[in-house]
């Protein structure tokens, strides 16, 4: 049996005449070594107009990030904001890196400090019993498995009159689906 | 010079000698910016109602998952209907025969006056030249928003006015899906293997069409049903089947040349139920897409499960998938704390 050989990049490119490219088309039905030839070449032809149309560029996220990494320069200015400012942790610092030392803060009396860790408690407890409450009383809906082969057919049936699609297509989408 | 191989000279018949004096290209004339090919169209739609004839069709869909082609022969008496018988292929060995059914049911190559109306309602419709298929003088009638390149062309038989070739054309130029007639002949069929009798019956859809009245009710019970959805697609059809939580909502939208449905039902998306899906990201949101023909996009939002249907071009699929809900409604505070004190209490309470 031929194929269609280097007729098949023609029939990409849409070189060929009208009955030309639909003896091939017939070809396709019946040929599956050279579908895998056609559909192949179809996605390497997609695949190079869109690189051709897009080229390539770094996403927001990736300059975003980029953007954000502190160079030595900065990181040195940062530090002598810190120490003119007596602040204790720059707003900034590498990914991984010790916090900045406390400096000028002065420390907590121990008895203020109990206090307001059984507010801090109490508060927490509070909070995790209001999320348990929240949590309960969210009603998730049920789960649904949608019955999408089915819906194909039903979508073939309801557009078979408008003009571009026809029986025969549709015939072929439902055996297909 | 490329040697024309075994397949042209068989799949192709006699035409591909007479297509050169013939054919010209459809895109290398005419006149685009008319109408002119609307009366052509609307001969189309008559000629399928009233010929008989018998045929072998090509059709082919592509998409990004790879390509799906058949071979059908094609039998259709005027006010009985047709038979289609698909041959065996390497996708579907088994074939099939079926018929459509009866008077009224829709013809082969046939479509309503409405539906006609809808594609004239969103594009030009303009004849752009002459060209040849399956041995005959045909009209070519390309259909296109204005100003842009075509979405979709028809090839009409000059003689009888039947429909012999359709495609649609993705936002690139590229062939999203085409069917052709490869043979075709006319008058009263003397093929005694295309059995009416004996073939199934092509699907129907499910349920019957909504009226105003249930499509407004429908609204009222929380249920998404959008006069149009972006990019010129209308409601042209909307039914309901099952009751209650088993409820299945159905419309379906075009512009005349992309078709698409979208189906809702009540609860929230069991993704382990999805074979052959992959979960991408479109605009903001996140959905679950086949690659395959036609294109199936499925996700959750609002307490519905909304699946897509889709025979359009991506940009229309993005922007009808950003204008329908994500993601589950919130309900309000007060009454979800209530509900689960209430929950948690019946968990202590051993009475």
């Amino acid at each position: 049996m031929s194929h269609l050989d280097d007729w098949a990049a023609a029939l990409v490119d849409s070189e060929l005449t009208s009955d030309e490219r639909d003896g091939a088309l017939a070809h396709l039905a019946g040929c599956l070594d050279c579908r895998v030839v056609v559909d192949d070449q179809r996605r390497a032809k997609a695949a190079l107009a869109s690189a051709a149309a897009a080229p390539a560029q770094p996403s927001a996220d990736l300059t975003a990030r980029l953007l954000a990494i502190p160079t030595g320069e900065h990181e040195s200015d940062s530090r002598d904001v810190v120490r003119r400012a007596g602040a204790a942790t720059p707003a900034v610092r590498p990914r991984g890196s010790r916090p900045w030392p406390s400096r000028g803060v002065r420390p907590v009396p121990a008895r203020r400090s109990n206090l307001r860790r059984r507010a801090l408690s109490g508060i927490s407890v509070i909070g995790a019993a209001l999320a348990v409450a929240v949590i309960a009383g969210g009603e998730a809906p049920g789960q649904v498995a949608p019955p999408v082969g089915t819906y194909v057919v039903e979508h073939t049936a309801t557009t078979t009159r408008l003009p571009l699609q026809d029986q025969v297509a549709n015939v072929v989408l439902i055996s297909h689906r | 010079m490329r040697r024309a191989p075994l397949w042209l000279l068989v799949g192709g018949c006699s035409v591909a000698f007479l297509a050169p004096a013939l054919a010209a290209h459809p895109s290398g004339s005419g006149r685009i910016g008319d109408d002119s090919g609307a009366a052509l169209l609307q001969r189309a739609a008559d000629a399928a109602e009233d010929l008989d004839y018998q045929g072998t069709q090509f059709v082919a869909f592509w998409a990004e998952a790879g390509s799906t082609s058949a071979i059908v022969e094609v039998s259709h008496v005027a006010g009985e209907g047709s038979v289609m018988r698909l041959e065996p292929t390497p996708q579907n060995p088994a074939g099939a025969v079926l018929r459509s059914g009866g008077p009224g049911a829709p013809d082969v190559v046939g479509f309503d006056p409405a539906a006609l109306a809808l594609l004239k309602r969103n594009y030009e419709t303009a004849r752009t030249g002459g060209d040849n298929v399956a041995g005959r003088a045909v009209d070519v009638v390309a259909v296109r928003r204005p100003g842009d390149s075509p979405v979709a062309r028809f090839w009409l038989d000059r003689e009888t006015g039947l429909v012999l070739r359709r495609e649609v054309l993705d936002g690139d130029g590229r062939t999203l899906r085409a069917s052709a007639f490869i043979r075709v002949t006319f008058g009263p069929t003397s093929d005694r293997t295309m059995d009416r009798a004996t073939a199934a019956d092509t699907p129907q859809a499910s349920g019957e069409p909504l009226d105003d009245a249930a499509v407004a009710a429908l609204r009222d019970g929380g249920w998404r049903l959008p006069e149009g959805l972006p990019s010129g697609l209308e409601l042209f059809d909307a039914r309901l089947t099952g009751a209650e939580d088993e409820s299945q909502l159905h419309l379906t939208y075009s512009d005349g040349v992309s078709t698409l449905s979208l189906f809702q039902q009540r609860g929230r998306l069991d993704t382990d139920s999805l074979d052959g899906f992959r979960r991408i990201r479109v605009g903001a949101t996140k959905v679950y897409a086949s690659t395959t023909f036609p294109r199936r996009v499925v996700w959750s939002g609002g307490g519905k499960v909304f699946t897509l249907v889709a025979e359009c071009q991506q940009d229309t699929l993005e922007g009808v998938i950003a204008a329908l809900p994500h993601g589950e409604a919130p309900r309000g505070l007060r009454s979800r704390l209530r509900d689960g004190f209430d929950r948690v209490g019946s968990w202590l309470n051993p009475f």
